[in-house]
């Protein structure tokens, strides 16, 4: 349809801005549609219907670029803007990168001891558990990705519970942001001093040990 | 920390804090000793026999899976089992307690979360439903050392014959997720399995799993005992312990996959089973490859 044509020309120039911007920030898209009508509201493929699954899986990526080859959550793409996991794609990227270099379960080599959460610091814990566990939902047909988001809600304990119960509501919220990198980045320096301490005095360990 | 666990509930913890006298494994050589009990076999494994994932799929399609994985695998059963777990246990290698950190995730009537749980944290552990890239993790646990003691509470000498490791008891923690999963298939099929193996062979007497199985087992060997005299010297009625010595470090892989895919890719048993012989097990565990594979 020639009006059809028109209209994309005209939204070729933004859609190639928006998609750059979003490449920018880690986030890959299959290659810009040749001659399909772009909704300017949803650029990529239609929103998925429902409010908890908002991002959608399409598979192995087509046509996405270099960077997209080094996310293993490269294969899916946002399907709105105003969605729970909007800002979670730096987080993804951050998982994705500690997959593949082989660090995802890092955190294993230090010992920590997790806060009970009680009050608000549940309700906080189990919403963190089920947004991670709705995101692996979405990645029903690549079982790395599944796995690897799998991985990282058997890591919440020791991600939002080793720094005390009082710091259980902050981690919980950096962690709803998709902030993977600054909860990790804090267990590891927690971990690491502490590994210090115990190489220090090694029958510090004992109490750990016998509980 | 014996005040906290008794009032926390684990009185068995409480008295093991005051009674106990074991300590952590911490000498220079702890972790070559724990190398030498946990020997590294081949992962060459002959998988001629194994099911292929197309077998498994059209397992998983059957009434008799889909029975299991309802009733025995249920949101349910896998509350039960967290909301029943011994308070303050030792937390695993990902910092979980299972009566601490999981049972109250399933305090509040959310059915879509709780069956979040059941398929992602619970069930691929049954099915192995895991990256293999993951695998190695996955199998593993929290190892650490205690020393063991002989009768006097004194360390075992290295002298005597014994094993240069034999004064470290390594004990594993496995995944809080892994322990409910493996909770809930013991609970399926262990009744199955010990009639099988009833059934299987006639001087096969069973008290695991039973209730006060301890007791019994006790009463039986005092009776055996109590009759001995009268057995015939030449044939007698003997009582025998046996205690398999690092019974899950030197676990034998590859009969182990044979078993369970009901067929022998070696000889066994001084040449009498040879390759391709049907070997003889309880089918319920066919369902359960996928746990033994990811292990």
């Amino acid at each position: 349809m020639p009006g059809t044509d028109v209209a994309f020309k005209k939204l070729q120039p933004a859609y190639t801005e928006w998609n750059t911007a979003r490449a920018c920030q880690g986030w890959s898209h299959p290659a810009a549609p040749s001659s399909a009508p772009v909704n300017s509201d949803s650029p990529g493929p239609a929103a998925a219907p429902g409010s908890a699954p908002q991002l959608q899986s399409l598979g192995p990526a087509q046509g996405t670029s270099a960077a997209s080859n080094n996310n293993i959550f490269s294969h899916c793409i946002i399907a709105e803007d105003n969605n729970s996991f909007h800002n979670w794609d730096a987080g993804l990227q951050f998982l994705s990168d500690k997959e593949i270099s082989g660090k995802l379960c890092e955190l294993r080599d230090f010992t920590f001891t997790s806060a009970l959460p009680v009050g608000k610091g549940r309700t906080k814990f189990s919403s963190c558990m089920k947004k991670v566990l709705v995101l692996a939902d979405i990645f029903q047909d690549s079982i790395r990705a599944r796995d690897t988001l799998r991985h990282l809600a058997r890591s919440l304990s020791t991600l939002l519970l080793s720094h005390g119960f009082k710091m259980i509501q902050t981690r919980c919220f950096h962690l709803l942001k998709g902030d993977l990198e600054w909860l990790w980045a804090s267990c590891t320096k927690l971990g690491r001093a502490r590994q210090t301490r115990l190489a220090a005095n090694p029958h510090t360990g004992k109490a750990r040990t016998n509980t | 920390m014996a005040q906290k666990l008794a009032r926390a509930g684990n009185f068995s913890k409480s008295c093991q804090a005051v009674c106990s006298d074991s300590t952590p494994s911490l000498g220079p050589h702890t972790h070559a000793k724990l190398q030498a009990k946990n020997p590294q076999g081949s992962e060459d494994f002959d998988k001629t026999f194994w099911p292929s994932a197309v077998d498994m799929n059209a397992l998983r399609q059957e009434d008799d899976w889909r029975r299991v994985a309802e009733e025995h695998f249920s949101v349910d059963n896998i509350r039960e089992y967290f909301a029943r777990s011994p308070p303050l246990s030792v937390h695993d290698a990902d910092s979980w307690r299972p009566r601490e950190h999981v049972a109250f995730l399933f305090s509040e009537e959310d059915e879509e979360f709780h069956n979040l749980i059941r398929k992602h944290m619970v069930m691929p552990f049954i099915i192995g439903d895991f990256f293999p890239g993951h695998s190695e993790e996955v199998a593993g646990g929290k190892y650490f050392a205690l020393v063991k003691p002989n009768a006097n509470g004194a360390p075992i000498p290295h002298a005597g014959g014994a094993s240069a490791d034999a004064d470290v008891r390594g004990i594993v923690i496995s995944s809080t997720w892994r322990r409910c999963s493996a909770s809930r298939a013991v609970d399926e099929s262990s009744l199955a399995v010990a009639d099988y193996l009833l059934g299987q062979y006639k001087n096969f007497q069973q008290f695991a799993g039973q209730k006060d199985g301890v007791i019994r087992c006790a009463q039986i060997v005092q009776l055996l005992l109590a009759n001995h005299v009268n057995d015939d010297v030449s044939d007698p009625l003997v009582a025998v312990q046996l205690d398999a010595s690092n019974a899950f470090c030197s676990v034998a892989r590859q009969p182990q996959f044979d078993v369970l895919a009901g067929m022998a890719s070696r000889p066994y048993d001084d040449g009498r089973v040879q390759v391709d012989d049907e070997l003889p097990r309880p089918r319920t565990l066919d369902k359960y490859w996928g746990y033994f594979l990811s292990m």
